[in-house]
């Protein structure tokens, strides 16, 4: 791919009418200096491209204009071109470039609405897209133009933006009377989150097109004046009052003191019908549903727990379903017990592993051992529910049909040795007993490991060595994988000694016949760094020759958490860690590039410069993610030679490793951009323009 | 089971097929060894319905990587001879618990820290009675104690591992010893868990300085009739290894029929009352 000159691109265009791909061509490639005289007309050649019958020739220069370096004047162009109402296609785009420019779009929209222009709706409308504040003092006196068209644009306009002085505009306006443009007011001052007072709101509630606007607007008051309302509201005959009603009271309940809030779910509670809510859970959109749901958990009503228990099915609405049922207390405890055993399975263990949420009242006896019972449920889904949740309410009691639990199949025992795991926490003498008491033998006996790993007590470290050298090699790998929770137990902690005592059996697990063992050992190294000895970093090396990629990839990224950490052996590991750099096999030398690119030593740029040339795309990117943070001119040479590279996802990498040089990148970022072609890397292109100029991506 | 056809074994196949086994673990044999070699991996060539050992010899020059590793370990636990019992030289053993052992107690070169390494444990019963002395002496009760024993044959290693022998290993166990460290399992005898739980096993390759890095610092190294598999080369490599290895102070006990003469001078030798033994100075 090749840039042209403007002159040529131009020619190519006005000459190739029937092929749109030659005139995008022409319109992504051309290439003109910035202080050519040819700028102003190649501006405007950009602008009529985006006039182009093809939406692909308008795109690319909407995207070109984005970019163009000179913005102040091509701001001014973009908004003349937005008083030709011939070509709606050349608008809209020119509009989506201006957007882009954001703050510096401004100046000239609101010069061109002084004076008074037939198409001032557009401009209008182009500042509320902008939606930034400087655009709001030109709004407030276009509320009274002649044009209602207008009036109404002003109005949505300064909803877009927001911000007081749009409020207090749209405020202002609600008192005239005008119908739709108290209408695009309200929301606007909806959109903005506005708040406008119960007494301004009740008379706007009389009027049928209003309403539901106002209501919305009432959910907002924080006030309990327009609680009867709301209540009539509800229960509505037109579905978007009762929709608008709903949103309402929940919003309304969000913002109340606890005595509002007690009065709202008081009046609630004696609404003659939820079936009005239990209708907008089903069929509302997704806002609605969620507010609905959030309401009927508020009725307190038990009729309310099975449409909530059957909305957790919806991945949408779980969590609003989730928390509304949590909300009904007691008698929603005692609903969703009634309940469970008609459910189908993954309902039954949505419904077990929510009673936890019921606070205390779910660590009543009764609530306990239906979840043990559920433990035998048939659906392992269901029992892995119910062991998840007495592993949060359980009491000592729960230990044994826990333990008797690691006897089913893999998904049931894993949750209940997650759910030994948490109740060691609490109880841990009582966990350690029994599991000493009943031996590791049999196919338990991982699980078993995995439960004293969760708990985390350094105290079994020394115990979990000696598992290392069971017969077993899934038991030696629990023990590996615990060991590596005990360790991270105590990086959290930063108390203890950590694996310290175990760090030479740990590494002496990296000479495992079993790879598994020797990739599990290596992982724990990872877990606990610091408090390793200094031959740590020997052992990894070797583990990360080994034969088994597993290995090599555990031991390289262990090798990368000791050199992160703040450990005896980090010198040592670093060095390794450059010699598997070298060594060019992917699964190591990504970690290693990746950790030596944030350890920041400037004896690593030439490194991760070489590593740029490597065959291993995924080597190749790991470099240049790892030169992002280094802004001497040879990592930027370097980066700015792979954004040519044949590979587009290493071309993409680079790209937004030089969006972290800062400004001084940007032209050459933007003369890629001229060439690029495939599309994620000119969106990487785009991005990391932005991210070197320090702005927030345009949406 | 019916016997294969006779494999011969041409000096030029031999050759060939001990470069490859030493290249792969350093275990060399001498052109005396054709006999033992033809022997021990004729089943292989039946196996694998190879024609002969020439045949033998180029699937394991072109075989892929996996296959041909996992050949070259099948080699090697047919080659290397593993033969022992607990308790095995018990003059050694003796000079161990009398001399070594309290020498380290009171010395304490690596704090309250313990760790011995069978270097070639084969099938473990090493490993366990270093383990078994180690607490019949009572010197390291309150200690942090660890046996490390490593070898290059993974069959070796999971027997090793379930820790359950015949009565041939105990051909030199007193009887007290083996009612109190052992458990009966199916007419067999098992190491009990409290030994166990002191010795870790790993599959490591004595030629392969990087992969000994594995085993940390130890107080004493046993490694008896494992040189005997090195030419001396490897020897040299090995020896130096097992010095790194070693503690200031350190011990390294060799077999009977083994020294480190022709091979390093960095050791020492000590005249103990039971036997001699190399210390690192």
């Amino acid at each position: 791919v090749t840039t042209v000159r403007f002159v040529d691109a131009r020619s190519a265009f006005l000459g190739a009418t029937g092929d749109e791909e030659v005139r995008r061509g022409a319109v992504a490639r051309f290439e003109l200096e910035p202080s050519s005289e040819l700028q102003s007309e190649a501006l405007q050649f950009l602008i009529d491209a985006m006039g182009d019958e093809s939406w692909r020739v308008r795109k690319e220069a909407v995207a070109r204009a984005s970019h163009w370096p000179d913005r102040t004047a091509a701001a001014a162009a973009l908004t003349h071109a937005l008083g030709e109402p011939d070509n709606v296609g050349r608008r809209n785009a020119a509009i989506e470039a201006l957007v882009s420019y954001g703050t510096e779009a401004v100046p000239p929209i609101v010069a061109a609405l002084d004076g008074r222009p037939e198409h001032r709706k557009v401009l209008v409308d182009t500042l509320g897209l902008i939606a930034d504040t400087s655009g709001v003092a030109a709004l407030p006196p276009l509320l009274d133009d002649g044009d209602p068209n207008v009036r109404v644009a002003a109005a949505e306009a300064l909803g877009l933006i927001g911000g007081g002085a749009a409020q207090a505009a749209l405020k202002a306006v609600l008192k005239r009377g005008e119908l739709l443009l108290t209408l695009a007011a309200l929301d606007g001052l909806n959109k903005m989150g506005g708040r406008v007072s119960s007494a301004e709101l009740m008379p706007l509630l009389e009027t049928a097109t209003l309403r539901a606007a106002a209501l919305e607007a009432l959910g907002r008051t924080g006030e309990v004046a327009g609680l009867p309302e709301l209540m009539r509201a509800l229960v509505a005959p037109a579905r978007n009052v009762r929709e608008a009603a709903v949103v309402a009271t929940a919003e309304l309940h969000a913002r109340l003191d606890e005595a509002g809030q007690k009065r709202l779910e008081g009046e609630l509670q004696a609404l003659s019908a939820i079936q009005p809510l239990v209708q907008a859970l089903l069929e509302g959109t997704l806002g609605v549903q969620r507010a609905a749901a959030r309401v009927l958990g508020l009725t307190r009503r038990g009729e309310a727990v099975r449409p909530l228990t059957l909305a957790i099915a919806d991945p949408e609405l779980r969590d609003a379903a989730l928390l509304a049922l949590v909300s009904i207390g007691p008698v929603g405890l005692e609903s969703l017990v009634a309940l469970a055993p008609d459910l189908e399975g993954r309902l039954r263990a949505d419904v077990y592993a929510l009673l936890p949420r019921f606070g205390p009242a779910a660590s009543d006896a009764r609530i306990i051992g239906l979840l043990g019972e559920a433990l035998e449920d048939d659906d392992p889904e269901a029992a892995s529910g119910a062991a998840q949740a007495l592993g949060e309410v359980g009491t000592r009691e729960a230990l044994a049909p826990l333990l008797r639990a690691l006897e089913r199949d893999d998904q049931v025992a894993a949750a209940a040795a997650d759910a030994l795991g948490r109740l060691g926490a609490r109880h841990y003498d009582e966990v350690r007993i029994l599991i000493s008491s009943r031996g590791l033998a049999g196919p338990e006996a991982p699980h078993l490991i995995r439960v004293i790993g969760l708990c985390g007590r350094e105290a079994d470290a020394a115990f979990l060595r000696g598992t290392l050298g069971a017969e077993s090699s899934t038991v030696r790998r629990a023990a590996a994988d615990a060991l590596a929770q005990v360790g991270a137990a105590a990086v959290r902690t930063g108390e203890g000694r950590g694996l310290a005592d175990v760090g030479d059996a740990l590494l002496f697990a990296l000479a495992d016949e079993a790879p598994e063992v020797r990739a599990a050992a290596a992982r724990a190294v990872a877990a606990d760094p610091a408090h390793l000895g200094a031959n740590a970093a020997d052992g990894l090396e070797r583990a990360a020759h080994d034969v088994e990629m597993a290995v090599r990839s555990a031991a390289a990224r262990a090798l990368a958490a000791v050199t992160l950490a703040e450990g005896p052996a980090r010198v040592r590991a670093a060095e390794v860690l450059r010699h598997l750099v070298d060594a060019h096999e992917a699964v190591a030398a990504v970690p290693a590039l990746e950790a030596l690119g944030r350890l920041g030593e400037a004896i690593d740029e030439p490194r991760l410069i070489a590593a740029l040339e490597a065959s291993d795309a995924e080597i190749v990117k790991a470099a240049a993610r790892g030169l992002g943070g280094r802004t001497s001119p040879n990592a930027r040479d370097a980066l700015e030679r792979a954004l040519a590279d044949r590979r587009w996802d290493v071309r993409r990498a680079a790209a937004l490793a030089l969006g972290e040089h800062g400004p001084s990148v940007h032209p050459l970022l933007y003369a890629r951009r001229t060439v690029e072609q495939d599309p994620l890397v000119l969106d990487s292109l785009d991005e990391a323009m932005t991210l070197a100029l320090g702005r927030a991506r345009p949406r | 089971m019916i016997p294969g056809p006779e494999r011969p074994l041409s000096r030029d196949t031999f050759r060939l097929l001990r470069d490859l086994i030493y290249e792969h673990c350093g275990i060399y044999f001498a052109d005396d060894n054709t006999y033992l070699v033809q022997r021990r991996l004729a089943s292989r060539v039946d196996a694998l319905s190879l024609a002969d050992f020439m045949d033998y010899y180029r699937f394991l020059r072109l075989a892929g990587p996996e296959q041909r590793r996992a050949e070259l370990d099948e080699i090697v636990d047919r080659v290397t001879t593993n033969e022992t019992y607990f308790f095995r030289e018990s003059y050694q053993l003796d000079a161990f618990t009398q001399e070594i052992l309290p020498d380290i107690r009171t010395r304490q070169p690596r704090g309250r820290r313990l760790s011995v390494w069978s270097a070639g444990c084969s099938t473990g019963e090493e490993a366990y009675t270093i383990a078994i002395l180690l607490q019949e002496t009572g010197l390291f009760a309150d200690w942090d104690v660890r046996v490390f024993g490593s070898d290059i044959s993974r069959r070796v290693l999971s027997v090793a591992r379930k820790a359950i022998y015949t009565r041939n290993s105990f051909r030199a166990t007193d009887q007290r010893l083996l009612r109190r460290y052992f458990r009966e399992v199916e007419g067999k005898h098992q190491v009990r868990d409290e030994v166990r739980q002191l010795v870790s096993f790993g599959q490591i390759n004595l030629v392969d300085e990087p992969m000994a890095m594995l085993v940390g610092e130890v107080d004493v190294i046993f490694c008896r009739n494992v040189l005997i598999y090195f030419d001396t080369a490897s020897r040299k490599k090995v020896v130096d290894t097992l010095y790194k290895k070693l503690v200031k102070g350190g011990h390294l006990l060799l077999g009977h029929s083994e020294s480190l003469i022709h091979l390093t001078t960095a050791f020492e030798l000590v005249h103990l009352k039971n036997d001699m033994v190399y210390r690192k100075p």
